[in-house]
């Protein structure tokens, strides 16, 4: 008897989290500190200079 | 199914499906992610949008509203791609833990539909633009036949772009977003060649919107924050295909938070020099061209308004077809843009999304305002970067996300106290009208994706935790 779509992706989808769940599997390389601290200083000088403009600072 | 029709159908399901992405899926490189999310992003609402910001700001204060804001909260609602590219799965299947899966699927569809109205603008402002470059060599045609066709043939143009997933996407942009890149740069130069910067900033803005500087200045930046809240729930498709974390997480927080800015502080910059020298404030890059540098370098426009509009129409319904795949995951994508073609086309003749254009980005951004606060507020304090994947696809018996007949009520408690606070206390998009002294420190918007991850974070500190985190004996794949 021929698979529901759904039971085709449910299959799939098994098949692909048993292979994520293998302890060598490659998970894409992570992102580190470096990342973060350049997420929060670009934040935090945007902040800034928003802060400027809101309190006249730059008109 | 036969054995090729079934390798060729969970191909399909992969990339244009819900089915987590694997290590061989994994095909875009960084310069891949960032060409086809730029091209995504520059369309010509970009222009309307810096036009509509320059006339109440001064010159340094609406380069500093357009690129600040946008960047602050875009690189925020993007700290969930992390996620999204080390299991290869979509924002809204992750979602199932925070709304339930019919939830989900209610508020998928939602705000997909809310989003196919920047595809109807988009194909709208294709339409006149393409008017307006034929009158400019002469050529008269009749808006009220050519708009509707000019603007359904952008649809269905975008659609076969659509239709061919994401490498038929990737190598469209990979041209389409290098010649926008330099066409956009020309553009600011042509702009400071035919108007001298200190004119530029000689130009006072308008106060009739607020009678501060204040008041003008958060106005505009509502403006802009719901502009970055746009991106929300289409931008963790895409990073899916990344290789690594880095490079998904900085192609699209550049692409939505730098590029597409640029476009709009590029739209902006046109508009003082068009005030300056013709006096008064224009959005459409085809006349401004025309009436900035005469009408031959109007044709650049045929790149600004007629690729990057075709462009944007592709890989916005792959993108949205795919959110709503994410809810109803047994319907056909195929299917799903072919009806997304027809529903933007009857919005594209209708043209009412055009007309109330600044009520319809902020009452959009209401709905996906609590949905980023919610999304940032669990990735990194409630379930810290931890989830059941068998769970959410509810595999080997796992069901941690039923919740209540598959609906989160917290989750949905916290996207609907937000939203009516919101207009009821602080800023209502509908008329305009600002309630509350909050919306001068941060915006309409930036307080629906406050309050929206303020109150889920105060909910897990309460006994709603344990409905909230059913999951927590179920982390199998970390």
């Amino acid at each position: 008897m021929e698979k529901s779509i759904e039971e085709v992706i449910t299959e799939e989808t098994s098949l692909r989290l048993q292979e994520m769940s293998v302890k060598d599997y490659p998970f894409p390389e992570k992102a580190d500190k470096k990342d973060a601290a350049a997420i929060l200083l670009l934040v935090a000088g945007c902040a800034v200079l928003i802060l400027l403009c809101m309190t006249g600072v730059i008109v | 199914m036969a054995k090729t029709g079934y390798n060729e159908y969970i191909r399909q399901e992969t990339i244009t499906g819900t089915v987590p992405m694997v290590a061989k899926d994994r095909q875009y490189s960084f310069w891949d992610l960032f060409l086809t999310t730029s091209g995504f992003s520059i369309a010509t609402w970009c222009y309307t949008q810096g036009a509509y910001v320059a006339q109440y700001l001064s010159f340094r204060q609406m380069l500093i509203n357009i690129f600040c804001f946008n960047i602050i909260w875009v690189m925020i609602e993007c700290i969930p791609v992390f996620f999204s590219v080390r299991y290869g799965i979509d924002l809204w299947i992750w979602l199932r833990s925070v709304l339930g899966r019919k939830g989900v699927a209610i508020l998928a569809t939602v705000i997909s539909m809310a989003n196919f109205g920047w595809y109807a603008v988009d194909s709208q402002l294709f339409a006149s633009s393409m008017i307006n470059l034929f009158g400019a060599f002469g050529i008269t045609m009749n808006a009220a036949f050519w708009k509707p066709v000019l603007g359904v043939l952008c649809v269905v143009l975008g659609t076969l772009i659509a239709l061919g997933g994401p490498e038929v996407i990737k190598w469209t942009n990979r041209f389409l977003v290098t010649a926008l890149l330099i066409v956009g740069a020309i553009v600011v130069a042509i702009c400071f060649t035919a108007v001298p910067i200190k004119e530029m900033l000689a130009v006072q803005p308008d106060t009739s919107l607020y009678s501060t500087r204040l008041g003008a200045f958060m106005l505009s930046a509502e403006g802009n924050v719901a502009f970055a809240f746009s991106w929300s729930t289409q931008a963790l498709v895409l990073p899916r295909l990344a290789r690594s974390e880095k490079s998904g997480y900085w192609a699209t927080s550049l692409a939505y938070g730098v590029v597409a800015p640029f476009f709009v502080a590029a739209g902006g910059v046109m508009a003082i020099a068009m005030f300056v020298k013709a006096g008064y404030y224009e959005s459409d890059p085809t006349v401004m061209l025309a009436t900035l540098a005469g009408p031959g370098f109007s044709l650049l426009s045929l790149l600004m308004v007629a690729f990057a509009n075709i462009g944007t129409q592709g890989t916005g319904s792959y993108v949205n077809c795919m959110i709503v795949k994410s809810g109803l995951p047994n319907v056909s994508y195929k299917l799903l843009v072919f009806l997304a073609m027809i529903y933007v086309s009857a919005l594209t003749i209708w043209g009412w999304v055009m007309d109330h254009f600044g009520s319809f980005i902020s009452c959009a951004a209401y709905i996906q305002g609590p949905i980023i606060g919610m999304t940032v507020v669990d990735y990194l304090i409630v379930k810290k970067r931890k989830i059941s994947l068998k769970s959410l696809y509810q595999i080997d018996g796992k069901n941690a996300y039923a919740f209540t007949n598959g609906f989160n009520l917290v989750g949905l408690g916290c996207i609907l106290i937000s939203f009516v606070t919101c207009v009821v206390f602080i800023y209502n998009p509908l008329t305009a009208e600002i309630k509350s002294p909050i919306f001068l420190a941060v915006t309409g918007s930036g307080y629906t994706a406050i309050c929206g991850g303020l109150l889920y974070w105060l909910a897990s500190l309460t006994p709603l935790r344990s409905y909230m985190l059913r999951d927590r004996n179920e982390l199998d794949i970390v």
